[in-house]
């Protein structure tokens, strides 16, 4: 095992582990559209993919452990860990023009995977984000008291944060040349917090704060928890007798609906000195199943086409308690979900790893459309168009890649009392690979 | 080179990201605007009276007169003063004189009638510390009774050419703090109430060939309801120097404030003004300096600070016929938890400061259409 470079993963998980958790406690500051439901939908499956507009269920890639597809863990040399970060910028307009600019940077996903028998066996354990509610509203306006005798300026921050995590175990088997199938167990838990602050200031002096007037924080946490299962297959068929790696390869995982159970605390007040409101609220959130299809090209070892498609009934979406957009028995504005991506990957020296630096760069772009699963606005349903792009720089250790990926989108629109967000992200990931469990040979 | 080139462009990305936020209302359509700060007016449930035990002792004036209110009844307030000499006196040589000097700092009744006031000597050590309004401590015979006229803002009192005689030793003495006890003010004639500044209070010696100056070590007043009013309907009367007291109670558990995040709070207590201003002719009813707003338990227990003292949500003056009582800063917070019901705290208490010790009267409405009432700065709670 190559020593320096496990250190170095080592350390970087570290620092994704303390940094970043800390980074994403500073969120609300993404899209408003996350306050719907339990926050935006949020699909990772490697950084590979994540260059290749979000898809690859029928992608196998020695480089990644492609966690859309369990199937896909059959085909595993070296043992493999990666970590990803987040970077957004997002910039939200409404009707009037008004602008909102946000930012935020979050860990993305970490994942630790290993054959047990080469190209033949493979277990994956991953921890990657399912949901993610991260906004931040503010308004401010003068409020006159008579009865007081004063006028103060008030400022009232709605923001989100947290979301549901999903930690994943499982394994792929190959069973056929044309045929690999996976299992995976999905832990699917989290905790999604809503805050209401309002604050007080000088309507002269905006940034004096009158000591008259007392701040407020109001919560509304809901902690989430469940299991389920998903299924992957992967069919090749290769293309040519000459070129093993040219193949076309379809991939399909089904995830079976499940049920979370979930507690509802209402609070008010800082950290430590917060007081529980009522009484916590439990119940059950059901989620719907989800179908996701995929077609992979793969030609010269240098051209990676993917096209893929991801379906969600989330119509059927069931909960106990409410949501926004969704009330037990009333309101339900919560929609299917659908996602449409295609992707490119150009590795200009293929398995040729003694040419150029820049000819081993794996070049990667595509595209996606999603349609949400919650409409905030029942007369037009919220949709999302993005590109991709990404470059994987090899490093000196084999196994072990750099990634860069950026995607730049557009959601929704400012028609229908709605908002138009703009954003664009960056995504860094370090993908290494060692080789492990060798037995010991003595002569 | 090109590991400088992957660092180079990942920082560059990274700088990309980076710039100030600004987060506006953009949104605040889907979000709908809830959670406004709203004004709410919560009446008092109920006014209740009561009594404790006032504390009269080393406060800034010592009373002593009697006062026939046709409003409020009669009460008779009497005086105590100590004397201390002070570091490096000495009475060397024969004494020629000895007067008290008092200056008025306070006046309840009428002001056309003389007020005598009775001078008893204490021949023992009195406590003055925390002790009660209604204390009864025995006095010694008396030195002399004096008149004036209670608007009169220095009052003189000669001691008699016997007490000194008989006096003489003790005034001479190195233990004249301990051996000598101090006066009793007690009332004889006149409708009047008066305060004497206890800071100011001093017994002036003249000798031979010098003045020396004594001044006040301690002060105590006591004072008794000797007849009673009924009080009009729908009044609740808060007196100071007597130990009444108001407690209100409001209803947190109503739907407009319950666990609702408090912002600010004004306590309005609306006074019977009109009524505290009809009086006879030169009689003056003088309004409190302060009055004070502190939590008590459900059996009436102040709890208390660290040092002993109650917590003290807000002081007030009475002005334009009420009493108006802002909570900022901790007050607001003990508000919001007794909002939330999370402390002992169930009523709130009108009272007056033990340091001002006067006789100064209010007369409350009690009536829920026009009592106190919170008015609250709040925002109710997420649904």
């Amino acid at each position: 095992m190559n020593t320096p470079a496990f250190q170095r993963l080592v350390g970087l998980l570290l620092l994704l582990g303390l940094v970043l958790p800390a980074a994403a406690q500073q969120t609300g500051e993404g899209s408003v559209y996350s306050r719907f439901g339990l926050g935006s939908r949020i699909l990772y499956a490697s950084s590979q993919q994540q260059a290749m507009g979000g898809g690859g269920v029928a992608l196998s890639n020695l480089n990644y452990l492609n966690l859309s597809n369990p199937a896909t863990w059959s085909a595993q040399v070296l043992t493999r860990a990666s970590g990803s970060v987040l970077f957004q910028r997002l910039w939200a307009t409404d009707a009037s023009g008004n602008t909102s600019r946000l930012g935020f940077g979050a860990l993305q996903a970490v994942h630790l995977s290993f054959p047990l028998r080469t190209r033949r066996i493979g277990l994956g354990l991953a921890f990657r984000p399912y949901t993610r509610a991260n906004y931040l509203v503010r308004t401010s306006a003068l409020l006159a008291h008579p009865d007081l005798g004063d006028t103060i300026r008030y400022q009232i921050d709605y923001a989100g944060e947290g979301g549901l995590q999903q930690l994943n175990a499982g394994v792929g088997v190959y069973v056929h040349p044309q045929l690999s199938v996976g299992l995976r167990a999905d832990l699917i838990f989290g905790i999604i917090e809503h805050t209401q602050r309002t604050r007080f200031f000088d309507p002269d002096l905006p940034g004096l704060i009158p000591t008259e007037y007392a701040p407020t924080l109001f919560a509304t946490s809901t902690r989430l928890a469940g299991v389920r299962a998903t299924a992957g297959l992967l069919f090749r068929l290769p293309l040519s007798d000459q070129q093993t790696s040219d193949a076309l390869t379809l991939g399909v995982t089904f995830s079976t609906p499940t049920t979370l159970r979930a507690t509802r605390v209402y609070t008010l007040g800082e950290s430590l000195d917060r007081d529980t409101l009522k009484t916590a609220l439990h119940g059950d959130v059901y989620l719907p199943l989800s179908v996701a299809w995929g077609v992979s090209y793969q030609q010269d070892n240098r051209w990676t086409f993917v096209l893929d498609g991801l379906y969600e009934p989330w119509s059927r979406f069931r909960s106990d308690l409410p949501f926004a957009g969704y009330t037990p028995n009333g309101e339900n504005l919560f929609k299917d979900f659908v996602r449409l991506s295609a992707g490119l990957e150009y590795l200009p020296a293929g398995t040729d790893y003694s040419a150029p630096y820049f000819h081993q760069v794996a070049y990667r772009i595509g595209l996606y459309w999603e349609r949400a699963y919650v409409d905030p606005s029942p007369e037009v349903s919220l949709r999302t168009l993005a590109v991709t792009a990404g470059l994987s720089f090899p490093t000196l250790f084999p196994g072990t890649r750099l990634d860069v990926n950026l995607t730049a989108g557009m959601r929704g629109t400012t028609a229908y009392n709605l908002v138009r967000d703009v954003y664009y992200r960056i995504g860094l990931s370090l993908n290494v690979g060692e080789r492990w469990f060798l037995q010991r040979r003595f002569n | 080179m090109q590991r400088l080139f992957i660092w180079s462009f990942c920082v560059l990305l990274l700088l990309f990201t980076a710039g100030c936020d600004d987060p506006s209302a953009v949104g605040i359509g889907l979000i709908g605007e809830e959670g406004i700060p709203q004004t709410v007016r919560l009446p008092a449930d109920s006014v209740l009276t009561a009594l404790q035990r006032d504390r009269t002792g080393n406060t800034s004036q010592v009373l002593a007169g009697r006062v026939a209110d046709p409003l409020l009844g009669t009460l008779a307030a009497t005086g105590y003063l100590d004397f201390i000499r002070s570091p490096g006196t000495r009475v060397d040589t024969t004494i020629v004189s000895v007067r008290l000097e008092l200056r008025r700092s306070y006046l309840y009744g009428d002001t056309l009638a003389a007020v005598t006031l009775a001078l008893h000597d204490m021949l023992e050590d009195w406590p003055f510390s925390g002790v009660a309004a209604d204390t009864t401590l025995s006095a010694g015979p008396q030195v002399r009774t004096f008149t004036f006229a209670p608007t009169d803002t220095l009052v003189q009192v000669e001691l008699p050419a016997e007490w000194i005689a008989a006096n003489d030793t003790t005034l001479r003495s190195n233990t004249f703090s301990t051996s000598f006890h101090g006066f009793q003010l007690r009332p004889v004639a006149g409708n009047a109430v008066v305060g004497f500044r206890f800071a100011t209070a001093r017994m002036v010696i003249i000798t031979a060939t010098d003045t020396l100056t004594f001044t006040a070590s301690k002060a105590l007043t006591t004072v008794m309801q000797e007849r009673t009013v009924p009080l009009p309907d729908g009044r609740a009367l808060l007196q100071d120097g007597t130990g009444t007291i108001v407690r209100l109670r409001f209803n947190f558990l109503a739907d407009s404030v319950y666990e609702a995040g408090l912002h600010a709070a004004v306590l309005d207590v609306p006074l019977d003004s009109v009524r505290l201003q009809q009086q006879p002719a030169g009689f003056v009813r003088p309004l409190p300096p302060t009055v004070r707003l502190i939590g008590v338990d459900a059996n009436g227990n102040v709890p208390l600070t660290s040092l002993g003292e109650p917590v003290v949500l807000a002081t007030t003056t009475p002005t334009d016929g009420r009493l108006r009582f802002r909570l900022t800063g901790t007050a607001l917070q003990a508000l919001q938890r007794l909002m939330l019901g999370e402390t002992p705290i169930q009523y709130l208490q009108l009272e007056f400061p033990t340091g001002d010790n006067t006789l100064s009267p209010l007369l409350l409405y009690a009536e829920p259409s026009r009592g106190p009432v919170l008015i609250l700065i709040l925002t109710p709670p997420s649904s």
